[in-house]
């Protein structure tokens, strides 16, 4: 990807990962991967920060003889990815209008539809 | 490389953070390893890239994550903050999005209070702005969440009276440090650079102390200062000289005028070149070495800068 990543939207890109379903580290990196380019060694320190950050859980579960650790979005995780979630509408509402090729009337047509 | 030595390679880098730590982040990686299976162990193993590095980006990540605390914690216990501009505000400074600029601030908070009206009632709101179907949370839990959110939002209001300025500091802080550093390059876990030394300097300050400091600027240093005394001295002799020559010349006056006059001459002569050699020695040791000094601590403060 030509756009550089930041701490901020892999937080939220993971909080959005787990707030569907709890799951687990390779999940969530294969998940993100399917958005963008990440690399393998790039999820650890976010869950790590979101861990300590109480915005995640993380529990133990057995699977094929071996231990698997979910992690599980908190109360904290939500507000965080709610704050985020609107931030990043705000943030790609302005970059598009500046980046996309009609941004005028794009917008006069809203309006239209809404009178 | 197998995933067994590349494992014990990584333990071994991390040996530096406390025990709980490395457990967490080698036990990261295993399940990692495991959940790839074992026919993409060398596609997991060069994707991860050295083991070293990986170390790296894991103890730069956890030396920094006081910080990312206290951002993180500061705007998770407001979420929503509706009545506090201030907040709002912080949020919208220059590093926060590296896209927009600061002086948006005021055009975009109507719209923030607009969208901060409908959030009790966040179940719809949320759906109808958010494109991606998958991201049903708000929509399942909200109906019957209602009122636990709203009981929720008006104690966080609450909070934000009470602990805002404080943690306003720390918030502003921790933008203008750290953050702002990470969003700005891209995020690559590397940890932030405080330490600008890097090992080119370090290689040509050590090349520069083998062949140019050693041999050339250590025996000069060492030979002009001698060099000066011993002029220094000279320079004493002379006078001491000079001073007996004239003395010796005032006495010859009873005796042989001719002989007088030629040991007040050669006496003042030798004056001459005795004090000549006095004020360059004076010169070199009070004036001249006080100004090199003052050069070298300048050029290594420059060249360590």
């Amino acid at each position: 990807m030509v756009f550089p990543v930041s701490a901020a939207l892999l937080d939220a890109l993971v909080l959005s990962v787990v707030s569907k379903e709890d799951t687990y580290g390779y999940k969530i990196t294969q998940e993100i991967r399917e958005a963008m380019e990440m690399s393998e060694s790039t999820l650890y320190p976010v869950l790590r920060r979101l861990l300590k950050s109480e915005c995640l859980t993380s529990y133990d579960r057995e699977y094929m003889g071996r231990n698997r650790r979910y992690y599980r979005i908190t109360e904290q995780g939500i507000a965080q990815l709610n704050v985020y979630r609107s931030e990043w509408e705000l943030y790609k509402d302005k970059i598009s209008s500046l980046i996309s090729e009609q941004p005028a009337e794009h917008k006069n047509s809203e309006k239209e539809d809404a009178v | 490389m197998t995933r067994a030595e590349y494992i014990a390679e990584l333990e071994s880098h991390l040996i530096t953070l406390p025990r709980e730590e490395r457990d967490m982040a080698v036990s990261f990686y295993k399940e990692y390893f495991d959940e790839a299976g074992p026919d993409k162990e060398q596609e997991v193993i060069s994707e991860l890239g050295k083991p070293y590095n990986l170390a790296k980006s894991i103890i730069g990540e956890t030396s920094l994550y006081n910080r990312s605390d206290v951002y993180i914690n500061y705007k998770a216990s407001k979420p929503m903050p509706q009545n506090n501009t201030d907040v709002f505000v912080s949020l919208q400074k220059p590093g926060a999005f590296s896209g927009q600029a600061a002086d948006t601030a005021e055009d975009i908070m109507p719209k923030r209070a607009q969208e901060q009206d409908k959030m009790p009632r966040s179940g719809q709101g949320q759906n109808n702005t958010n494109p991606d179907p998958n991201i049903r949370f708000y929509g399942a839990n909200a109906d019957s969440d209602t009122p636990k959110q709203e009981q929720k939002s008006s104690e966080q209001n609450n909070n934000e009276g009470s602990g805002s300025g404080m943690e306003q500091g720390m918030f502003d802080q921790y933008y203008q440090s750290g953050y702002k550093k990470s969003s700005d390059s891209t995020y690559k876990n590397v940890p932030p650079k405080k330490k600008s030394i890097s090992a080119g300097k370090v290689i040509f300050w050590v090349l520069m102390m083998i062949f140019v400091i050693l041999p050339i600027i250590i025996p000069l240093a060492i030979t002009i200062p001698l060099v000066m005394l011993a002029i220094g001295i000279a320079a004493a002799a002379c006078i001491i000289t000079a001073i007996i020559a004239i003395v010796t010349g005032v006495i010859q006056i009873f005796v042989s005028i001719p002989t007088a006059i030629a040991y007040g001459a050669v006496g003042l002569l030798i004056a001459g070149i005795g004090f000549m050699m006095l004020s360059a020695a004076l010169a070199f040791f009070f004036r001249f070495l006080p100004w090199m000094a003052k050069k070298i601590v300048k050029l290594t403060r420059r060249l360590a800068a």
